[in-house]
């Protein structure tokens, strides 16, 4: 029986990913960098883009979630079902760096499962007037918190797609061995 | 009908012209039949108006077209008899009922009638294919020597009966009811497509163009029988019913795909997203440098800025 249950198991492994962040910070355009490999114009999302990316042996279900006040109240459902987090903060929006924060602990701390991967991306790295690393590290205490779950933090640019590949690369790896 | 007496049993001889002919009308009603299924199946799934009225509308098509069938065999079989006029005649009530939801269906996103309109046409083509199916019901059940509605043509070749509505009465049903439905689908399609940028968007809506565009001609395909002459001649007859019964199956295969675009023909018509396509290293896409000082030849391994011990 359990032969038969091998035999007929699918091999493809199928993992839900949440892409969460605030409203701006490029979540969308993220997603459709991954799906066309090119820079495209969006508007803001309302609710969720839903999009599927296959690999070989792994089928990823991507949950894009619109970043907007009136949305976050769906984050939880999602992110709660989600296999993998990726959280988006625009790097040239200082004054929203709090805010971020408050949220990205938020949503690691009471709406995702324990184990999960969790990939940070400081996107719109193209923008001159931006954070620096040291400061987003140091406002996001990424260092000084033990974390209970495997992270990665990327500089990206949705616009270039400086970054994108790297920071998706080492997450989609993760995927395959957790 | 032929048959023939060997060693004492009777064997039923049918031409491999007839036998031609029921396989292509047995592979339309099987066709018609299975995606119905697989439609109510997706209705099951999602629970929406639009899929349901499109399950209703293919489940008069399916009915037409196994009642076509049936007629076929019973003639083939049975003989001449009361009951294959019935089932052929049922086809042009099937279709025009299986029209009228398709209607309904692309009000939801294609036509979006007012209110007053869509009344006016669903009860004008309902009134129209329920009189005109009624006459011709009355003519077989009269067994009226002459008929008005009903015009009854043997197909050489095949040696198969066609109950089929009368070049008027035709003419009446289809005219209205394709001015009314499906040019005006047509041609709001076509407006569609070239707008859309969204290349699934469109690949469905082009679907659906050429589903109602099939639908159209497999309709004219059959009336073509009318025509004098045309049934005495029998490749002419093999080629028309062919090319009905494939365009019928076409049609609702397209219409299928157009209006449900499953998972996997979105992937296709997508194709590779392009980071599978960066992974598998088939193609390399150069990244712009970025114009911060900071992030300028930083080398792969250091663009990350801190990877967790874990």
């Amino acid at each position: 029986m359990s032969f038969l249950k091998t035999l007929f198991r699918s091999r493809t492994k199928q993992v839900n990913m949440t892409i969460c962040g605030l409203d701006k910070a490029g979540k969308t355009t993220i997603l459709n960098y991954l799906v066309r490999g090119e820079y495209y114009e969006t508007l803001p999302t309302m609710g969720v883009n839903r999009d599927t990316i296959d690999f070989p042996k792994l089928k990823i279900n991507i949950f894009d979630l619109g970043g907007q006040e009136d949305f976050r109240g769906l984050w939880n459902q999602i992110n709660e079902k989600s296999d993998a987090l990726v959280f988006v903060v625009d790097s040239s929006d200082q004054f929203r760096l709090q805010e971020s924060k408050e949220i990205f602990y938020n949503i690691v701390n009471t709406q995702i499962n324990e184990g999960i991967p969790v990939l940070i991306l400081l996107n719109k790295v193209d923008i001159d007037n931006r954070v620096s690393r040291a400061e987003f590290l140091e406002e996001f205490e990424l260092l000084q918190n033990e974390l209970p779950f495997s992270w990665a933090c990327y500089e990206t640019s949705a616009k270039t797609g400086s970054g994108i590949f790297d920071s998706f690369s080492w997450f989609i790896q993760t995927l395959k061995e957790v | 009908m032929v048959y023939s007496n060997i060693e004492g049993g009777i064997i039923l001889l049918v031409s491999a012209f007839t036998g031609y002919f029921l396989f292509i009308s047995t592979t339309a009603a099987v066709f018609s039949n299975l995606f119905t299924i697989i439609l109510f199946r997706q209705f099951l799934k999602k629970r929406t108006l639009g899929t349901i009225l499109l399950t209703i509308s293919f489940l008069f098509v399916s009915i037409a077209e196994t009642f076509t069938a049936v007629g076929q065999y019973f003639y083939v079989f049975i003989g001449d008899n009361i009951y294959t006029g019935y089932f052929e005649v049922s086809f042009i009530f099937c279709y025009g009922i299986a029209y009228v939801f398709f209607y309904y269906f692309s009000n939801r996103h294609i036509l979006q009638d007012k209110d007053f309109l869509k009344a006016i046409t669903t009860i004008f083509s309902t009134a129209l294919v329920s009189l005109i199916s009624a006459f011709m019901f009355s003519d077989l059940l009269n067994n009226i020597v002459d008929p008005v509605f009903v015009d009854t043509i043997i197909l050489y070749g095949p040696d198969v009966i066609q109950y089929l509505p009368s070049q008027i009465v035709g003419l009446a049903v289809y005219v209205p009811i394709f001015a009314l439905i499906h040019i005006r689908i047509i041609v709001r399609l076509i407006k569609i497509r070239r707008d859309l940028e969204n290349p699934v968007t469109k690949r469905g809506f082009t679907y659906i163009l050429y589903s109602v565009v099939l639908m159209v001609l497999s309709t004219l395909v059959a009336s073509f029988y009318i025509i004098p002459g045309v049934n005495e001649i029998p490749f002419v007859v093999g080629i028309l019913h062919t090319f009905r019964g494939g365009t019928a199956i076409i049609s609702i295969i397209f219409g299928y795909f157009g209006w449900i675009l499953p998972d996997w023909l979105k992937r296709r018509i997508k194709g590779k997203a392009w980071i599978v396509s960066q992974m598998k290293k088939e193609i390399t896409t150069k990244i712009a440098p970025i114009a911060s000082s900071k992030t300028v030849n930083l080398s792969k391994a250091d663009s990350i800025v801190e990877v967790s011990e874990q």
